[in-house]
């Protein structure tokens, strides 16, 4: 049985049961936990320091949010028939900082061995208008570039690496392709980017067995106010005053002008 | 020409150039925006959420790369056989501990919207105007419509009638080539008037005014105006105070807040 060691975050047993549905609201003394399940055919179990926490938990899902508090969590992944974590394919240890939020994603690295890779989620609060979109590569595949609308907006990306875009909220027709082709790996697929929501999407699955996908969640509530109600720009202006005064003040001078070099003549006469 | 005559001349020159400065000014338009005294402004907080947003810890959030000690797979793992886990679909799920089945988890549930707002009528001023969905400027700011007479719902906030938050509708109270706009009075509500808000599927909803604020602009409590939690209501949001020349802007922003009307 291969195993894997990882350190990174995830969950407890007392609490498995509240975990699910949980807001992203969470506590500065607890931590949230999304655990992405990347490795095509292959259903599990996952134990959280000992206690079955997910059963039969299917490939290409998302689970979560976790909320658990801060503290050393050991996590086992088993075949979903296993008795207990005693023979798991795959561990973590995960040390969670509280008020952080993370992903702990089962997935194949880049020649398609099953691995854990633990992401911080970055759930910091995000522009009014904007939405925040995180594109992981885990799958067993080459680096990659992503692309919305069709074009590049995260070249290179490799496994397990992540890119972090903060972008105008939108609806955008996203792929994936070889990185510097035009060669389409995955996609397109339509990914509604909600303003002050942040969309964590998992390439996963494997290039050469062509199970390629895309594993999406979102956090939503990291929005923010505009920056100001700028609901005004002063009286209207128009010239035609400024005209006329000109036009009167000309006039009144040119009077007077006249009027006074008559008086002055007439004195010195 | 008589000494009469010319005297009078230069007299109704002078005059003219006396005169026409002092009209000119007094014919001058003024800034539209209005100076108003806070009413209720207590109950206006009240109705937020007590934690506006929610805060992340960003500090301490960084890269994956931050939280892994090691997570490079070991050698052995690499070299391990290739049977996958022993797929046995025919054995019972063990249940020995609290479970919850993964794919049943919804991530974050969606509250249903109100149809969008296209019509606000304020009956005790005489308002009754087109309703346009607005977002951000390129600086962040609250996109404000164009066109004076129609004012703007912020579109990523919640929809007046939703179920909580504070549904913002917001105009000009003037501009400098329109003139002044259809919420340059809103300052004059009082608590008990009227607003009703017609959406797209001819809903109409009312609210009652609750209270009024002006702040100035650095002051204006852009978090609470632009709650998305808390109680339902609807905030009306213009500018007041001083007209800055130097900036063509107002120094204040004035707030309307209305709750639902009872009944």
């Amino acid at each position: 049985m291969r195993r894997l060691t990882a350190a990174t975050a995830v969950g407890t047993l007392a609490i498995a049961t509240a975990l699910f549905g949980a807001t992203a609201a969470s506590a500065a003394d607890t931590a949230e936990v999304y655990v992405v399940h990347g490795i095509p055919d292959t259903p599990v179990d996952v134990y959280v320091n000992g206690a079955l926490t997910l059963d039969d938990f299917q490939p290409e899902t998302v689970a979560g949010p976790l909320d658990l508090p801060a503290g050393s969590y050991d996590v086992a992944i088993t075949a979903p028939d296993a008795a207990d974590d005693s023979s798991p394919i795959l561990t973590a240890t995960a040390d969670l900082v509280g008020g952080n939020s993370y992903s702990l994603v089962a997935h194949l690295d880049a020649n398609g061995a099953p691995t854990i890779t633990p992401y911080a989620n970055d759930i910091s609060t995000i522009s009014a208008g904007q939405t925040r979109l995180v594109v992981r590569h885990d799958a067993a595949a080459p680096a990659v570039d992503i692309r919305a609308n069709g074009a590049v907006v995260l070249a290179g990306v490799t496994n397990p690496k992540e890119g972090v875009l903060n972008i105008p909220a939108a609806t955008v027709s996203a792929d994936v392709v070889l990185a510097g082709t035009d060669t389409v790996a995955i996609g397109p697929a339509s990914l509604e980017l909600a303003e002050g929501s942040a969309t964590y999407v998992h390439a996963v699955g494997s290039a050469a067995d062509g199970t390629l996908t895309l594993v999406t969640f979102t956090i939503a509530g990291l929005h923010s106010a505009p920056g100001g109600v700028p609901a005004g720009t002063g009286p209207a202006d128009t010239a035609v005053p400024m005209i006329a005064l000109i036009a009167l003040l000309t006039l009144g001078l040119g009077i007077a002008t006249v009027g006074g070099r008559r008086l002055f003549l007439d004195r010195s006469l | 020409m008589s000494r009469r005559r010319a005297a009078t001349s230069l007299a109704t020159g002078l005059v003219l150039v006396v005169i026409a400065p002092i009209v000119w000014w007094i014919t001058q338009p003024t800034p539209a925006g209005q100076t108003v005294s806070d009413v209720n402004a207590a109950a206006a907080v009240e109705l937020a959420s007590p934690t506006p947003m929610f805060s992340g810890a960003p500090g301490s959030v960084g890269s994956s790369s931050t939280t892994t000690s090691s997570a490079a797979p070991s050698p052995a793992a690499q070299s391990a056989a290739a049977e996958p886990t022993a797929p046995i679909a025919a054995d019972p799920p063990v249940a020995t501990a609290p479970t919850v089945p993964a794919s049943a988890v919804p991530v974050v549930p969606a509250v249903p919207a109100p149809a969008v707002p296209v019509q606000i009528a304020l009956p005790s001023l005489g308002i009754d105007a087109a309703i346009i969905p607005v977002g951000v400027d390129a600086d962040g700011q609250l996109e404000i419509p164009g066109d004076v007479s129609t004012v703007g719902w912020y579109r990523f906030g919640p929809a007046p009638g939703a179920g909580t938050g504070s549904a913002v509708v917001t105009g000009h109270v003037d501009d400098v080539n329109q003139g002044v706009g259809v919420f340059g009075r809103i300052g004059n509500l009082v608590p008990g008037d009227a607003v009703t808000v017609t959406d797209a599927g001819g809903v109409a909803r009312n609210f009652t005014v609750l209270s009024r604020e002006e702040w100035n602009k650095s002051e204006a409590p852009l978090d609470r105006l632009f709650d998305r939690a808390g109680e339902p209501r609807l905030v009306l949001i213009t500018c007041g105070g001083a007209f800055d020349d130097s900036t063509l802007g107002y120094d204040d922003n004035i707030a309307i807040t209305a709750v639902p009307t009872a009944g």
